[in-house]
């Protein structure tokens, strides 16, 4: 802020860039997501454990002799208090190990490596359905009196239905009525694939666009009201600049940031969506796991939804102080 | 004295404004209140008994005898509708009651103490923001093998932080009111301020909060019985309903699935359309 | 009255040049605030003009409808407004303009500079880019010729690490400095016409006379119509050819800021000359009694009459016109009877 007089005059300036406060920000939420997570897996874990039954009875058959259990035991670590087993756990979920599933009989990470890229791609296919429509009819019913009572009806049913209905209604009228798409399955090459996809993307991304669709038409009149925005029509910019410099640029914090939550919370919601459409992905192996009462499949599946729900979140948080030239430069405001 | 008929003088306004006609509002809470009376009394006005099953008259379309058609067991569909609507209100009705009561708590514990309880409260509030509500359903699930209170127990515990950073921040308001001082330096005790003062002004906010998560615990206990972890069969639940009716969807048979989907979305509309008129009132106000 | 020989003249003469800005009985009425509210009005009846290279002044209490005015030359009301009269920017009336005539006029011919430089600037576009834009984008200007103009006009008005300043967001800035920012921002396309819309009213006291001085130096350097609202009548006085007063959407009196200050016509005027605090005499201060009435507020009669002591009952009946006489223009009915009764301040 404060000019020194050497500076002024011939001098070129660099910009400002107070870096301390940055780095301290990223620091303190890469810190605080990483104690979130951990108290997460210790909370899941801990619930698992919980369970009625012996998962050992599931390993060796109920008419195993007591030396049998008690080996089966060991072998899988329940010997040991829970705190215990749930250090060892986290010691080799970080080094990329996530025990071995019981009915599968295979490491969980072997398991889960191939179905996450279809679960991802479906993820990735609702996003961009959600960003696209969903910015494009907020931003209508933000600038358009016209338009406003149709995204705004559009948003008020977008959030009442449930994704398991509307993936199951899709299902019915556009896969067996009219034959349009596949019913189930995720498909094979890339065409193929999204062909398989889009339904349940779409299934998928419904509600969250209305959410979308609803922050964006708040955020766009909001900013619409700013006096800045008066003056910048005052100045005779083009309809088409004020929107996008002083309106859209603006409004584009809660946006991202709204947009930002759905991507953390598809991929939870992707096993409403795999399971309908008997997607293979890590949601319907997480149903089927616990189905199957496949504890550590299931734990591991969870902590993956958790980490990836997590990440995005701070990412979200950590974008929001870079971006803001406000909070860029006075390091962080609350 | 005028600062502590403040509460009093609240109360009265939002008698008045439930009074003063809004047309949406009053369109809302009449489907609400059928709605709550189709799950009350909806056993015993229903045709049939909801697991009759007649295997005779299964997958059958619409007709005199059976309205709906019936599903592939043979079992009337507007039945099952009628039945299915007290357990599909009755988990969501429960988990709004646990967590609106836990949540108001914590929150106005929160708020009135400050300092560490405030800050722990909200790391502890955070862990569980970071637990999407459906994955902690599914692991209630896995544990517990699903049920009646299984997804009602996770899915309260996954509420109630929303609750309380609601009710947190609006009570961190009304506890810096002059009214509160007032009250303090009358000498009377924390729990009673509390309960009789702040808890009194927060109502029209709590309130519209419950109807806000009314709509999607509604969505979230669905589909917990959707995925299996939550009402078995041959109970009858909506969501469990368009579960079953997906295995007729293939036939072409889209009875079932159509109306249970669209009693959620009737639902969850009226009470989201209800939340958010009686929740702006409590804004508005403020 | 008493008007010299040599303002006669000089009045003449800007008759025959046309106007810069020509406002001719202007009317707006504005929609309600909630549904079914019927129509306020904001102003009834407002004619003032500007002569190229004059600077005129007008001078309300809040409400009185001066901002709104301004509105009403950029074309900036709010949807659903109703205008009568007519608002005239070189002879041409700029209600039949279209969208294409809109964007010359506000990017070249006319520039605003708003009451809180705080909030009328962009919070995430950097100084320099919100300097250039207005003449970029309507291709006045390459990116470099708008750059280097910044600059420059950047140092006239006392801004001397001119090409950091441009790099600097508005949060980073002082009000002072901002308000500067925004003189410079009007001054880009080398308008005929600056609006100043109480520009000093937001910023510390201390800035006010640096950010008033450095503006009217400007316009005067560059011999650009300006029309400056404020609410402080000294101000106006100090800074303007000639004033006009308004209150509760009315011109209640006009004419050359000397004379104005020296003689009030109009009771409201003397009022608020009488009620300004002075440095140089030890007098009774007294305010004019009652609160300042909105537009939609008045009556059929003289719209000052509620408060003014003088009122009689046809003052309370029937609205005065603003009449001319030597140069002076005033709404009252009783002005000729007033006029050794008032009492004016030195200018």
């Amino acid at each position: 802020m404060t000019s020194t007089s050497a500076t002024s005059g011939t001098a070129r300036w660099t910009r400002p860039w107070p870096r301390l406060p940055v780095l301290r920000v990223i620091a303190r939420s890469v810190l605080g997501a990483a104690a979130t997570v951990l108290a997460a897996s210790f909370l899941i874990y801990a619930a698992l454990s919980l369970t009625p039954g012996d998962p050992v009875d599931q390993i060796v058959g109920q008419r195993a002799t007591p030396e049998q259990r008690a080996a089966a035991r060991a072998q899988l670590g329940l010997d040991e208090p829970l705190p215990v087993r749930y250090v060892h756990w986290v010691t080799d979920a970080v080094q990329g190990d996530l025990g071995r599933s019981i009915t599968y009989r295979q490491d969980v990470t072997g398991l889960v490596e191939p179905r996450i890229a279809t679960t991802l791609t479906l993820v990735a296919l609702a996003a961009v359905i959600i960003v696209v429509f969903g910015i494009a009819l907020g931003a209508f019913g933000g600038m358009s009196d016209r338009w406003r009572p149709v995204v705004s009806a559009f948003v008020g049913v977008g959030l009442s239905v449930p994704a398991f209905v509307s993936a199951t209604v899709l299902i019915g009228v556009f896969a067996v009525k009219l034959g349009w798409f596949p019913t189930f399955g995720a498909g094979d090459g890339f065409v193929d694939r999204l062909h398989h996809l889009l339904l349940p993307a779409i299934a998928l991304s419904l509600g969250w666009t209305a959410y979308v669709a609803q922050m964006t038409t708040a955020a766009v009149r909001e900013q619409a009201g700013k006096d800045h925005v008066t003056t910048a029509v005052g100045r005779g910019l083009g309809r088409g600049l004020v929107f996008r410099r002083h309106i859209l640029r603006n409004a584009a914090l809660p946006v991202m940031t709204a947009s930002g939550l759905t991507v953390a919370g598809l991929v939870a919601g992707s096993v409403i969506v795999e399971t309908a459409f008997s997607v293979d992905g890590i949601g319907s192996l997480l149903m089927k796991s616990v189905t199957n009462k496949d504890y550590p499949v299931v734990m591991a599946i969870s902590m993956l939804i958790v980490v990836i729900f997590v990440v995005v979140t701070t990412l979200l948080d950590l974008a929001q102080t870079v971006l803001d030239p406000r909070t860029r430069t006075t390091g962080g405001r609350k | 004295m005028t600062t502590l008929a403040l509460p009093a003088g609240r109360a009265a306004r939002i008698g008045r404004s439930v009074r003063r006609a809004d047309p949406v509002l009053l369109a809302a809470a009449t489907v609400c209140s059928l709605l709550v009376l189709l799950a009350v009394l909806g056993p015993l006005l229903a045709p049939y008994p909801p697991s009759q099953t007649d295997l005779l008259a299964a997958s059958q379309g619409p007709s005199a005898e059976h309205l709906l058609g019936t599903d592939s067991l043979g079992r009337d569909i507007l039945s099952r509708l009628m039945n299915g609507a007290r357990l599909s209100f009755m988990g969501p009705g429960l988990i709004v009651v646990l967590s609106l009561t836990l949540g108001t708590g914590l929150g106005i514990v929160a708020a009135w103490r400050g300092g560490i309880v405030d800050s722990a409260l909200s790391k502890v509030f955070n862990v569980v923001f970071a637990l999407p509500g459906i994955l902690v359903a599914i692991v209630a699930g896995a544990v517990f093998g699903g049920g009646f209170w299984a997804p009602v127990l996770a899915l309260s515990l996954v509420y109630t932080p929303y609750v309380a950073r609601v009710v947190r921040s609006a009570a961190v308001t009304e506890r810096r009111m002059a009214y509160v001082e007032a009250c303090e330096l009358a000498d009377m005790p924390a729990w009673r301020i509390c309960t009789h003062h702040i808890l009194r002004n927060l109502l029209p906010i709590v309130l519209a909060q419950a109807t806000i998560s009314f709509g999607s615990a509604l969505m979230d206990f669905g589909a917990a019985s959707f995925l299996g972890v939550g009402i078995q069969p041959p109970q009858a639940e909506w969501g469990l309903m368009v579960s079953e009716g997906q295995a007729d969807l293939l036939d072409g048979a889209m009875a079932q699935t159509l109306s249970a989907g669209l009693m959620i979305l009737i639902s969850v509309v009226a009470f989201n359309t209800l939340g958010e008129r009686l929740g702006s009132r409590a804004g508005g106000r403020r | 009255m008493t008007a010299t020989k040599t303002t006669e003249a000089e009045m003449r003469q800007m008759a025959a040049a046309p106007a810069l800005l020509d406002i001719e009985h202007l009317r707006i009425d504005l929609p309600g605030r909630g549904r079914g509210d019927s129509m306020r009005r904001v102003i009834h009846d407002v004619s003032l003009s500007v002569a190229p290279g004059a600077s005129v002044g007008l001078v309300g209490e809040s409400g009185s409808g001066k901002s709104m005015t301004t509105k009403a030359v950029m074309g900036l009301l709010p949807k659903g407004a109703k205008v009568s009269g007519a608002v005239r920017f070189r002879g041409e009336d700029v209600s039949t303009y279209d969208r294409k005539r809109w964007t010359a006029y506000r990017s070249h011919d006319a520039s605003m500079i708003h009451q809180d430089p705080r909030s009328y600037t962009n919070p995430l576009v950097r100084m320099g880019d919100f300097l250039i834009e207005s003449v970029v984008a309507t291709r006045q200007m390459t990116r470099d010729e708008a750059r280097d103009k910044a600059c420059a006009l950047l140092r006239e008005v006392g801004i001397a690490d001119a090409a950091r300043r441009m790099e600097q967001y508005p949060h980073e800035l002082s009000g002072g400095l901002l308000q500067r920012m925004m003189i410079v921002m009007a001054l880009m396309p080398s308008p005929s016409l600056v609006l100043a819309d109480e520009p000093t009213t937001a910023l510390d006291p201390t800035v006010q006379s640096e950010v008033v001085a450095i503006l009217s130096e400007q316009i005067r350097e560059r011999s650009v119509g300006l029309l400056f609202i404020t609410h402080d009548l000294d101000l106006a006085a100090a800074i303007n050819d000639s004033l006009a007063v308004m209150y509760a959407g009315v011109i209640v009196e006009k004419g050359p800021s000397s004379a104005l200050v020296a003689h009030p016509r109009h009771p409201y005027t003397a009022g608020l000359l009488r009620s300004r605090p002075r440095l140089d005499e030890v007098e009774e201060l007294r305010a004019i009694p009652g609160r300042p009435l909105s537009a939609f507020e008045a009556g059929k009669g003289c719209v000052f009459a509620s408060r003014c002591e003088f009122a009689t009952d046809r003052c309370r009946e029937e609205r005065p016109e603003l009449i001319e006489a030597g140069g002076r223009s005033v709404a009252c009915h009783r002005a000729d009877e007033l006029s050794d009764v008032l009492v004016g301040g030195s200018a």
